[in-house]
């Protein structure tokens, strides 16, 4: 179960990601506040002359999430990137 | 703790279930070797899951599973050669999981594989160690996770939920 939790950690990252707007450095800054891997990024890009002042880098959309039903909450995009699609016949089960 | 240290180390990965079917002391006898079938023969299957499988004491690999045969076939050559006996050869892995001799699977398929072949391979009461990253989305987890907990009851009842120093630690997910 644990591997479950820790692992849905991660894939909320990459659907937050992946329903995202380009943002700059500042937009970033605001909605997120300093933390030490945005600075470490920005360092990064900044090495490579990436101008962060333009919307270069994807800001990930803030997620409310229902955990218990692991469901993303008013966000249908979002949502839909909880579960995949199969190709028959192999389709993942649903177990209750 | 090296990160990739496969059944070596407590909680290592995030990748691991495991299904009850061993607790099989009552029904074979401890001192019996567990029984391993290695689905997927990549660098992860052929590279960690085979020799960290037949490296702990108690434990065999009997049957490796792979769909591309030609890779199964070479791998199937240099395990024989590697560890002097033959080893059983199948391009789908239900053929393992409908094998009542085999007590485990040591899941390296590609990622998106894992909750499908996991799901199976509990249904059949298997124990399961899956690599990382244990899902390919957050709802087949779930499944996963369901379908652990609905295998076989395991008598012992312990709750590690994340793979011990070996298969003889594991037990149901809460």
């Amino acid at each position: 179960m644990e591997g479950h939790v820790s692992t849905s950690v991660t894939h909320l990252g990459n659907i937050s990601y992946r329903v995202g707007n380009r943002a700059t450095a500042a937009e970033i800054r605001r909605a997120i506040g300093g933390v030490a891997p945005l600075d470490r990024l920005l360092e990064h890009l900044a090495a490579h002359e990436i101008d962060v002042d333009k919307p270069t880098v994807t800001l990930g959309q803030w997620l409310a999430i229902d955990a218990d039903r692991e469901r993303v909450l008013d966000h249908e995009k979002a949502n839909q990137l909880v579960k995949g699609t199969y190709r028959e016949p192999y389709v993942v089960p649903e177990i209750s | 703790m090296r990160r990739r240290n496969f059944l070596k180390s407590a909680a290592a990965a995030a990748g691991v279930l495991c299904c009850p079917a061993i607790c099989r002391s009552s029904v074979l006898g401890a001192n019996q070797a567990i029984r391993v079938g290695v689905i997927g023969l990549g660098g992860r299957g052929w590279g960690e899951h085979v020799p960290r499988n037949q490296r702990q004491e108690g434990v065999e690999v009997v049957a490796l599973a792979d769909p591309d045969r030609r890779l199964l076939g070479s791998r199937a050559e240099a395990f024989a050669k590697t560890y002097g006996r033959p080893v059983d050869q199948y391009d789908d892995m239900r053929r393992i999981f409908d094998r009542n001799d085999v007590d485990a699977i040591s899941n390296a398929t590609q990622n998106y594989w894992h909750a499908l072949s996991t799901i199976w391979a509990c249904q059949a009461g298997k124990h399961v160690y899956v690599e990382k990253p244990l899902s390919h989305y957050i709802w087949e987890g779930r499944q996963m996770v369901n379908a652990a907990r609905k295998s076989v009851p395991c008598g012992a009842g312990g709750g590690r939920t994340f793979a011990r120093r070996s298969w003889r630690g594991m037990s149901r997910p809460r």
